[in-house]
Order: structure tokens, then C-alpha cells, then sequence
């Protein structure tokens, strides 16, 4: 009695972790499967309208700047729909391999990166390409990644934008931006 | 002819291209031997340094990039059981367990001359069928080149992915930001919303980069480490000749599979070395040994891989299709360097395709030398920290995305498509189909508007002649077959899954 209620017990759990895994990847892809239909609908009455131009002398509907894109737009929408439908269909129960169980810190990470990142790139102009990519690697090795080899970190921080500021400027013709006050020959 | 040849002879015979291709081959080996960068990475972060060459010598480096890297990804696969392209995973099967028995230098021997065995085979289909598939092309009008890109989209789109709607998304996705710009026809504006940096439209190295490099940074830099992989020893022992010659009907067949799956667009070289290894365990007197580290296998593998990469330039040069997303990255590249691949190529530049086959078989042999030195130091390379590497790419990017035009606005376009890319990785969204629907989708256009002039409007051209029908056909068909293997696929893995876990499927119903 006692080992048949174990295993109707181990197979409940069982049971539940494939429902919750089959409901994460259900919701992961019902997203993906509405931001189409929205994408999709979102150029078909509002961008493709309010941003292509369309001449009034065009001779044939297939021929106007609006069709292709529009064409896209309804076979995104299509898509969409049918991402939806073959979710709603299918349940499936193969995404036990997903990371459902990921800690919350990773996605402030990415957050905190691309803050990073647009930092850097609004760097670029003023401290010019090469000091900015030397401050930009020198941060994202020491401080995002924690590397234990800060020596290294920091000598190839300022070596790899001078090798390639070398190339490029010298070689490829490559106006690289610069600053003012630290200019390179 | 003569003239031709000797015109293409003189274009190789420079210092430059010499350098160039051997530079390329070991650029590719050793990015291909670090797991984490992949082929396609090495060739779009090489890319940027070909503006300032001639054709012929920034072709070839990718060329060389190219090759070296589906190489380079059997060390890791062999040293340390992680492929470093998925093209060498098959190559795991038996060169890991060969390791295990204390054979790691005849594994990577085996590798390395099935690999340039293959090549050459490769790179000689190339020779015979490019040439006459481009004279046959020369018939084809845009009608028959919009079903023809109608065709390589699906095929491309399906087999990119487990997931064939995501894929075929990916592709629409593609297809819509090639849009981005003035009208081919009209001139007027689409999607730029008054910025004047748009108006040429998203440039294609840019989108590159953003796609394939900038998600990897954000994907390390979300998780990062700095692990050390274990590496076994090389040891003593190399491939005797008379291995080779026992393997040699298996690395012949291998590199004539790799070369038909290659010419065909959209498959690759990863099912290229499965079927070649499952051919070669199928007819092999030592059958039972596949798997325990038989050198047959590893042979079997490699030569399949290999043998692709020389044919997806087959329909490149032939027709202007890519066949996979590197060459899709390669026709950036012509067109960077005002050349358009198809079959005026092979009228208006012949000496730049038999300069091309020259590099090709040259870069055969730079193969087999650079090879057997990479093997040797791989140690040192998995070694570089990824603390270290990721930060390098990073900057690279940053370089190589700002020299296509001069312009810091292509930096803030590549970042903002690193974090599209990244979302597309954690949506199972692949990537791939997207880049060959935007390099394709320009040209899908226009054919398409090409077609509607010449027709005035009517949708009838598309079906004008027989080699449109044998276009749509094949697409059809090839819809069908995608959308049935899906549908199968995705239930054998249901039913895997419920039988794991030993649930009663009722219950999930």
C-alpha cells in the first residue's frame, strides 16, 4: 500500500514537473506567437501607412513601394497565428531542458550590459574610438567578468585598440574617430 | 582560355594573395579550435579587414577563414569532446574515444588528411559544375530568378531550425529589415522615419556582426566564467600510410557526399558528416568498432564536412544563392567590392573565378601544413581566457562595424541588432535564416518588380516558362516534406519525453 502510494506520489511529481515545464515553454512560444501577430499588425495599419511613401503615378497595386513589405507583414501575421495555434494544439512536454529554473540576477545582468554597451558607444565620440574600446575592455574583463588575470586584462585592453587603430587608419584608410587632447599619429 | 587562365594566374601569384589565403586558413583553424567562436563569427569579424584589398586577396582570406574553421572545429572534438563548429560533431563519435585509448595525434592525423582529401574533391566539383550551372543559369530571366530565391528561402528557412514557423519567421523578419531604405523602383522613402543615415538602408556587415558576434557577448557576459577545458595529450603516434589507404574509399566517399549535399543550398556540413559517417559505419568491414574509436569513423566524418565547403560555392558563383549563412557572409564581400556573384560572373570576370579555384586548390595544401602546426599548439589556444577573448570580439566589433561606412550611427545599428540577435537566441528564433533572407531579400524584389514591369503587373510571368514550374514545384514540395518532418519530429520528441519520464500521455491530453 505504502510503496503503491510512493510511486502514485513520484509519478505526481513527475507529472508536475513536465505541466510546468510544458506550461513555460507553452508561454515562452505564446509570446513569441503574439509579439508576431502584433508586430504583423502593427505594420500593417500603422508603420507600412505612416512611413513608406507611395507616388500616386504607381501604374499597378504589385508594383508600389507598400506591397512587398506589406506581403511580409501578412505572412508575419500568418506566422504569427500559426505559432499560436500549433501551441494551443500541440502542448508539448520537450523543454524540460529549458531554463525555467534561471536565477532572476542573470536577466539584471543583461540589463546592466546593455547599459554597458550604450555607455561605450556614447563614449566613442568623445574619448575617440581607441581609449574608449581600451576603458570599454578593460571594464567589461576586470569588472563584468571577474577575471583573475587582470595583468593580461589590461595590457591587451590597450594593445588590441592601437594594433587596430594601426590597421585601420593607416593601412585601410579608416578615418577612426579621436579626441582632442589625446591624439594618435 | 589560355589568356584567361594566365590573366587568373597572375592575380594568385601575388605575395599578397599568397598571404592573404594562409593567413585566413590559420585565422579560421584557430578560431574554429576555440569553443564558443564559431566559423561564421571568425569569417564576419574578418570581414572588415577586406575592405582595403583587392577582390581576389579579401575573398580568398574568408575562403581561407572558412575552411580552416571547419577544421579547427574537429580538435576540440577530439581533444576535449566539445566540437567547435557543430559540423564536427559527428567527428566526437570515435575521435574521443580514441583519444581515451591513447591515440589523440592519429585521430587528429586521420582528421587533417581527410579533411584535405575532401577539400580537394570539394574544391574540384566546384571546377566542373559552377561553370556549366552558370552557362545553364544565363537562360533564366527574373521570373525564373525570383523562384529560384522563392525556393532557396524555403529550403533555407526550414532547415534551419527544430522549429520550422520560428525559422520561417527569422526569415519574414529578414526579409522586412532588407526593405529598410529608398524604393528600388520609385526612390522613395520606406522605414527611414526622416533619419538620412537609413536611406541606403541596414548595411549588411553591420547586421552581420550585430546578429553573430554581439549576442555571444551578451549571452557570456549574463553567465560569465572563466573554466578551463581539460586537454589530453597529443602523444607519439601519426597516421601510417597504409591507414590512409584503408580509409581512403570512405574519405573519397565522404568528400563526394559533402560536395552534393554542399552544392544543394540550406543543408550544411553538419548532416553532410552524419551521413557520411552513418555510410561509412553501414559498409564498413568494422562495423562494431564505430563508436569505440574506430579511425574509419573519424575519416568518415571529417571528409563529410570538409567536402561541403568548396560546392556551397557552387550555386554562390553559379547563380548568386547562398548556400549556407558564411556564404551568404562571402557574397557580402563580392558585393562590398562592386562584384555580383551569378552567371555573369563567369562572362564579365572569368579571371577572378579561375583565380578563385587557383586559391581554392592552393588553400588545400595551406590546409594540410597550417593543420599540423595548429594541432600542435591547440593547447595554447583553448588556454585564452574567455574573460580576455569575449572583451577582444567586443571591441573588434566595434572597429569593424564603424570602417563599412565611417559612421558611429552603424555602431548604435550593430548594438541594437546584438540585443535583437540575443533576443532571437532566447526565443529559439534562429538566426541564420534571417541573414540569408536579408541578403536574398533584395534580390527577391527585385526580380519579383523586374517580373511585374516586364508583364505589366500581371502574375502570370511567374509561371512563363518550365524552369518556373520545376521552381515552384520544388517549392511546394519542399514545403510539404518540411512541414511533415516537423509535424513528425516534434512528435517523437513528445513521445521521448512522456516515455522518460514514465507518464501515461492520456494524462497530458
Amino acid at each position: 500500500m505504502t510503496a503503491n502510494f510512493d510511486a502514485l506520489h513520484f509519478n505526481g511529481v513527475r507529472f508536475l514537473i513536465v505541466e510546468v515545464s510544458v506550461m513555460i515553454s507553452i508561454k515562452r512560444d505564446c509570446l513569441v506567437g503574439v509579439l508576431v501577430s502584433l508586430l504583423s499588425l502593427s505594420l500593417i495599419f500603422y508603420f507600412i501607412p505612416q512611413y513608406i511613401d507611395t507616388p500616386r503615378s504607381v501604374r499597378s497595386v504589385v508594383l508600389s513601394p507598400v506591397f512587398w513589405p506589406t506581403v511580409i507583414a501578412w505572412m508575419m501575421l500568418l506566422i504569427g497565428l500559426g505559432i499560436l495555434i500549433a501551441q494551443y494544439w500541440e502542448r508539448r512536454p520537450d523543454v524540460l531542458e529549458t531554463d525555467y529554473d534561471e536565477p532572476k540576477e542573470s536577466y539584471g545582468r543583461v540589463f546592466m550590459f546593455s547599459a554597458f554597451l550604450a555607455g561605450y558607444y556614447l563614449l566613442l565620440p568623445v574619448l575617440g574610438m581607441v581609449w574608449s574600446s581600451s576603458l570599454a575592455f578593460i571594464v567589461f574583463s576586470i569588472f563584468i567578468s571577474g577575471t583573475e588575470y587582470r595583468k593580461t586584462a589590461v595590457i591587451v585592453g590597450i594593445l588590441l585598440p592601437l594594433a587596430l587603430y594601426v590597421f585601420f587608419y593607416h593601412v585601410a584608410g579608416v578615418n577612426i574617430p579621436q579626441n582632442d587632447f589625446m591624439r594618435l599619429p | 582560355m589560355i589568356d584567361t587562365l594566365g590573366d587568373a594566374f597572375l592575380l594568385v601569384a601575388t605575395w599578397q594573395t599568397v598571404l592573404a589565403l594562409g593567413l585566413g586558413v590559420l585565422i579560421g583553424v584557430i578560431c574554429g579550435a576555440i569553443p564558443g567562436m564559431s566559423v561564421t563569427m571568425a569569417v564576419a569579424l574578418t570581414l572588415p579587414f577586406t575592405f582595403a584589398l583587392e577582390p581576389i586577396v579579401g575573398i580568398l582570406l574568408l575562403l581561407g577563414v572558412y575552411k580552416g574553421g571547419i577544421f579547427g572545429g574537429c580538435i576540440p572534438a577530439i581533444l576535449i569532446k566539445t566540437p567547435g563548429t557543430p559540423a564536427s560533431s559527428a567527428t566526437i563519435l570515435d575521435g574521443y574515444p580514441m583519444v581515451k585509448n591513447g591515440h589523440a595525434g592519429k585521430a587528429l592525423g586521420m582528421a587533417l588528411y581527410a579533411s584535405c582529401t575532401a577539400d580537394i574533391i570539394s574544391n574540384l566539383a566546384l571546377i566542373m559544375f559552377a561553370g556549366w550551372l552558370a552557362s545553364f543559369a544565363l537562360e533564366f530571366g527574373p521570373p525564373e530568378f525570383f523562384t529560384l530565391i522563392v525556393f532557396s528561402l524555403t529550403i533555407i528557412a526550414g532547415i534551419a531550425g527544430e522549429k520550422l514557423l520560428h525559422g520561417l519567421f527569422s526569415a519574414a523578419l529578414g526579409l522586412l529589415l532588407a526593405t529598410i531604405g529608398l524604393d528600388l523602383v520609385y526612390g522613395t522613402d520606406r522605414f527611414i522615419m526622416g533619419n538620412t543615415d537609413l536611406m541606403g538602408g541596414l548595411n549588411f556587415i553591420v547586421v552581420l556582426i550585430g546578429l553573430f558576434a554581439i549576442p555571444e557577448i551578451i549571452a557570456y557576459a549574463r553567465r560569465p566564467s572563466d573554466e578551463h577545458l581539460k586537454v589530453h595529450s597529443l602523444g607519439n603516434d601519426s597516421v601510417t600510410f597504409s591507414e590512409y589507404k584503408r580509409c581512403f574509399k570512405t574519405i573519397f566517399r565522404g568528400g563526394v557526399i559533402g560536395a552534393v549535399l554542399g552544392s544543394v543550398p540550406g543543408i550544411g556540413a553538419a548532416p553532410a558528416a552524419f551521413l557520411s559517417y552513418s555510410e561509412a559505419r553501414r559498409t564498413s568491414k568494422n562495423k562494431a568498432n564505430f563508436g569505440k574509436g574506430e579511425i574509419e569513423g573519424v575519416a568518415a566524418s571529417e571528409s563529410g564536412n570538409s567536402g561541403v565547403c568548396g560546392a556551397t560555392l557552387i550555386p554562390l558563383l553559379a547563380l548568386g544563392i547562398p548556400g549556407d549563412v558564411i556564404t551568404a557572409i562571402i557574397i557580402g564581400a563580392f558585393m562590398i567590392h562592386g562584384i555580383q556573384p551569378g552567371p555573369l560572373l563567369f562572362e564579365n570576370h572569368s579571371d577572378l573565378i579561375y583565380a578563385l579555384f587557383m586559391g581554392l586548390i592552393l588553400s588545400s595544401f595551406y590546409l594540410l601544413f597550417i593543420g599540423k602546426f595548429a594541432i600542435k599548439i591547440f593547447k595554447h589556444v583553448v588556454d585564452i581566457p574567455k574573460s580576455i577573448l569575449l572583451p577582444s570580439i567586443m571591441v573588434l566589433c566595434v572597429f569593424g562595424g564603424f570602417a563599412v561606412n565611417n559612421s558611429l550611427f552603424d555602431v548604435m545599428v550593430m548594438f541594437i541588432l546584438g540585443g535583437l540577435g540575443y533576443a532571437m537566441l532566447r526565443s529559439d528564433l534562429p538566426a541564420a535564416p534571417f541573414l540569408i533572407a536579408f541578403v536574398l531579400g533584395p534580390l527577391l524584389e527585385d526580380n519579383f518588380r523586374q517580373s511585374m514591369l516586364m508583364s505589366g503587373g500581371s502574375l502570370e510571368i511567374l509561371f512563363r516558362s518550365t524552369i518556373t514550374w520545376v521552381f515552384w514545384a520544388l517549392t511546394i514540395g519542399t514545403t510539404f516534406f518540411l512541414i511533415k518532418s516537423s509535424v513528425r519530429d516534434r512528435r517523437i520528441k513528445r513521445d521521448a519525453a512522456i516515455n522518460a519520464l514514465d507518464i501515461d500521455p492520456v494524462k497530458l491530453m
